[in-house]
């Protein structure tokens, strides 16, 4: 397609050809086509984070209840199922006043919540659901998500930034310097992978990942190290904040965070849960294969694979989620100087070990 | 943003503050991250109660002293009646010994239960602070049981207690102290095997028993830094000389030794309940109704002091009258007062992070400091 | 004139109890704290002044320090009393800074030589001493917000 490649994307999907070719054929001028394929996107993609938000939200709800169950309660009404809580919890954030405090950035304040919401949409396209179900298939999509990703972290500096109160300034040296220390081990984790696959396209990977063994011919059999090393950080990226927290994480008053609350605040938590989702999508692509289903081969004819592609993937990250927060509820948080510690010393010496064996692997089995 | 002076930027923490969620403010001088100096501003929960005590009949003192601090009520009723009771020499009967003894045992685990529930949640550990809560609510039921009150119960009276607990409600207290052994277990591993729990309170605010005892600190913090002191074998009131128990004390004084020794001190407390309980269940039947209208007190001209060992330290109450039916003068000694002078100087060169950690080790509680 | 009753205070579990006057009081307490007396467990005040008087003249307030030996595990009490200044204990026994600034607070006794003598409960513009015999309440008390 002309129009799409002479702005540098690379539509390869036979999802995005069709709808291109449908809309192109109402004689629109190109930078028309280009938005209404984009506005199509994004109003699917907030329809779907929003499902995916409230599946979540129940599922840690749910799971809250299993591990930390408070008994003062009758126990017939702590057992009936609360499927419209985040519904209630998401309203009552909207209904409540938008406060602005008065050392505030305005700009930053007002338009940071909707940056993060729209870089991790970003990361998000990146993500192939199916062999043919990718929506941009870039040489280098790997590199991108990360990028993505880390700049829709980063936004956390500009909202404590822009919260312009002194516990804000507190939070954000320790933050940046938290992100730094842990985002260097994941990047090394993905270049060990790429290495041993080949390219940085997330969907060579989960490819170089297929077998007819099935679930022994995914990377967390090779490459166990950097599996653990990439879930200790997620664990830890994520550690601080819970919907349903009764009280808010203590030494620094509600994080990044603090400073915002109404419609503002629901935007930021809801990137949280998608944020977590995104990147358990993502280490489910890099080392368990993906859309592959762990048999080897797909049971559904040739054209409904996808839907068992979709099927797999979506399992697969429901249960890393599940684990994460399970892990997440049950243990107390690290203090941030034994974070950094933690970091520099085991994680990053750990990961340049796994991209050193991964080289001489690749080395001695012939150049890929 | 705008008072930071050079590198040190001023912070202040103000009552009701996630850190604390205790009404005590603070001015925090940070150097870097660091704290370099600290002052605290009390008074946000002053009530005034040694002033009501001039003002009310005694019947009506009485449940205003158990709002004093509202984790230990019966700790503050029982340290203001005894001092009565010796002024009036007045021996209680066996029965209302023995009951005493078990609810402040009770009251004691609850006690230390919150503090313990209160710290992991600091610590981000949900379920952890779960189970404590639990186990403290289970205790909480039985005083609903015994005298209608969850937390603030009034329920010892000038010369005894209210009525007796009958069968059924012993035999709760028994249940609970038989399944206690497994739960505590879950307990000690939420706490003394966690490496992350190990890792955040270790060598941290360490004062020494040369400190503590300039400071007047007793209980807990003065038993976690060596000095063997408990105010129960010291000046043994009630019962305390015929039941059987040993607290234990540590040699470290820092912030994990006063946890551990708070635990310990569970599994003491319900030994003595069961000491109570097995007396307890072979007279249930006594009668204790004590028929003195409330507003008819009227103790001996004189001034006494008692002695009590509350979760938090020591507890004394004077009681100053003149033979009439108000008191001329009621004195609280709290605990809490002292332990935040100690803060002040144990917190010198630490980060925010610990702040939350040694304000709830040294168990503080703003309402009874302010009285 | 009224007569002012002198009232008994009876030993409670076997304290010995020392009465004496102000600058006496200061030297025992010098003298117990070298001796091994290092915990004031408890600082009271009490106003001694008959309830109906305007004039505060003559000796009001009594003054009751608590101290306790870690070692020899004994208890001691002194007893001053005061007119509306004392000097203050809190070189010798550190916990006494803030008891010094609550009777301060509450009744209006000064001590000298303290580092910070304020009030710690009450607001700080506030007026009386409301501890005293002589403080009736106001009908309106004005106190200013943040």
């Amino acid at each position: 397609m002309t129009n799409a490649a002479s702005t540098g994307f690379q539509t390869f999907s036979s999802l995005g050809d069709t709808i291109q070719s449908w809309i192109s054929g109402y004689n629109i001028p190109e930078w028309l086509t280009i938005t209404i394929f984009l506005g199509l996107y994004f109003g699917l993609a907030v329809i779907l984070a929003i499902i995916i938000v409230y599946v979540l939200a129940y599922t840690e709800r749910c799971i809250t209840n299993v591990f930390a169950p408070y008994n003062a309660v009758d126990e017939d009404e702590s057992k009936k199922h609360k499927i419209l809580m985040p519904l209630a919890h998401f309203i009552k954030l909207f209904l409540k006043e938008g406060f602005r405090p008065q050392n505030c950035q305005n700009a930053l304040f007002f338009v940071s919540p909707i940056i993060m919401f729209s870089l991790i949409l970003c990361a998000f396209c990146l993500i192939p659901f199916g062999s043919s179900v990718i929506f941009l298939n870039q040489n280098f999509s790997g590199l991108f998500f990360m990028v993505f990703f880390l700049m829709a972290l980063a936004i956390r500096f500009l909202a404590a930034y822009a919260g312009g109160g002194k516990f804000s300034f507190i939070i954000l040296m320790q933050e940046i310097q938290e992100n730094i220390a842990l985002s260097i081990p994941m990047l090394l984790c993905l270049l060990g992978v790429s290495i041993m696959a080949g390219s940085l396209n997330i969907n060579d990977i989960i490819l170089a990942q297929a077998a007819s063994y099935g679930i022994f011919g995914w990377f967390f059999v090779t490459e166990l190290i950097a599996a653990g090393i990439f879930f200790v950080c997620v664990l830890i990226f994520f550690d601080k904040t819970q919907l349903y927290n009764l009280n808010a994480p203590v030494d620094t008053v509600f994080g990044y965070k603090s400073e915002y609350s109404g419609v503002k605040l629901a935007i930021f938590e809801f990137c949280e849960y998608l944020m977590l989702f995104v990147i358990s999508l993502f280490f489910v692509c890099l080392f368990f294969g993906g859309y592959l289903s762990p048999f080897g081969a797909y049971i559904l004819p040739e054209f409904l694979i996808f839907l068992e592609q979709i099927f797999w993937l979506l399992i697969k990250t429901f249960l890393v989620f599940l684990i994460i927060i399970a892990i997440r509820i049950a243990t107390p948080k690290l203090s941030s100087a034994r974070l950094l510690e933690i970091s520099y010393r085991i994680l990053i010496p750990l990961s340049l070990i796994n991209l050193n064996i991964s080289i001489l692997i690749q080395y001695f089995s012939g150049v890929r | 943003m705008r008072e930071v002076t050079k590198d040190k930027i001023a912070v202040k923490i103000e009552p009701n503050h996630p850190i604390t969620r205790d009404m005590i403010g603070f001015d925090v001088i940070l150097d870097g991250e660091k704290i370099s100096k600290i002052n605290s501003n009390l008074g946000f929960s002053h009530k005034g109660i040694e002033k009501a005590g001039q003002d009310r009949y005694i019947g009506q003192y009485l449940p205003a002293i158990e709002k004093i601090d509202y984790f230990a009520p019966f700790f503050y009723s029982h340290a203001f009646l005894s001092a009565l009771e010796r002024l009036s020499e007045i021996e209680l009967p066996l029965y209302a010994q023995y009951v005493r003894v078990l609810t402040m045992e009770l009251n004691r685990i609850t006690s230390h239960l919150s503090n313990l529930g209160r710290f992991m949640d600091v610590l981000n550990c949900r379920s952890a602070a779960f189970h404590f809560f639990n186990m403290q609510n289970e205790i909480l039921n039985i005083f609903e049981k015994i005298s209608g009150g969850r937390i603030s119960c009034n329920y010892y009276v000038f010369g005894g207690v209210k009525n007796n607990i009958c069968r059924e409600i012993l035999t709760e207290i028994l249940n609970f102290t038989s399944k206690f052994k497994e739960k505590f277990k879950i307990l000690q591993g939420f706490t003394k095997e966690n490496p992350v729990f190990l890792d955040r309170t270790r060598n941290k605010g360490i004062i020494d028993t040369q400190n503590a005892l300039e400071y007047s600190i007793t209980g807990v913090n003065l038993r976690a830094s060596g000095l063997n002191l408990d105010f129960r074998k010291e000046k043994p009131y009630l019962l305390y000389d015929k039941l059987e128990f040993h607290a234990p004390t540590v040699f470290e004084g820092d912030c994990y030794s006063r946890f551990a020794l708070r635990l310990d001190e569970i599994k003491i407390s319900v030994e003595l309940v069961k000491q109570c309980l097995d007396w307890l269940l072979s007279n249930c039947e006594e009668k204790c109704n004590l028929e003195i209208k409330l507003s008819d007190i009227c103790p001996k001209a004189g001034a006494a002091v008692s002695f009590t060992e509350g979760p938090r330290g020591l507890i004394m109450c004077h009681v100053v009258s003149d033979g009439g039916k108000k008191l001329k003068r009621v004195k609280w000694r709290t605990p809490s007062f002292y332990s935040i002078q100690i803060l002040e100087k144990a917190l010198i060169g630490l980060n925010l992070a610990d702040f939350a950690v040694i304000f709830d080790s040294l168990d503080i509680n703003s309402s009874e400091a302010d009285r | 004139m009224c007569r002012r009753k002198r009232l008994e205070y009876r030993a409670f579990w076997g304290e010995i109890i020392m009465e004496l006057e102000a600058i006496q009081a200061f030297k025992m307490l010098n003298n117990l704290k070298n001796k091994g007396f290092i915990t004031l467990l408890s600082l009271m005040a009490e106003d001694l002044s008959p309830i109906e008087t305007d004039i505060s003249g003559g000796e009001n307030f009594r003054l009751t320090y608590t101290l306790y030996n870690p070692v020899l595990k004994e208890f001691k009490e002194i007893q001053t009393i005061v007119n509306a200044e004392m000097r203050s204990v809190s070189t010798l026994f550190k916990s006494a800074k803030y008891d010094e600034m609550e009777i301060y607070d509450l009744f209006g006794i000064k001590f000298k030589n303290h580092p910070k003598l304020d009030r710690i409960f009450l607001d700080k513009n506030f007026v009386g001493h409301p501890l005293r015999n002589n403080y009736k309440m106001p009908e309106t008390q004005t106190k200013k917000g943040y």
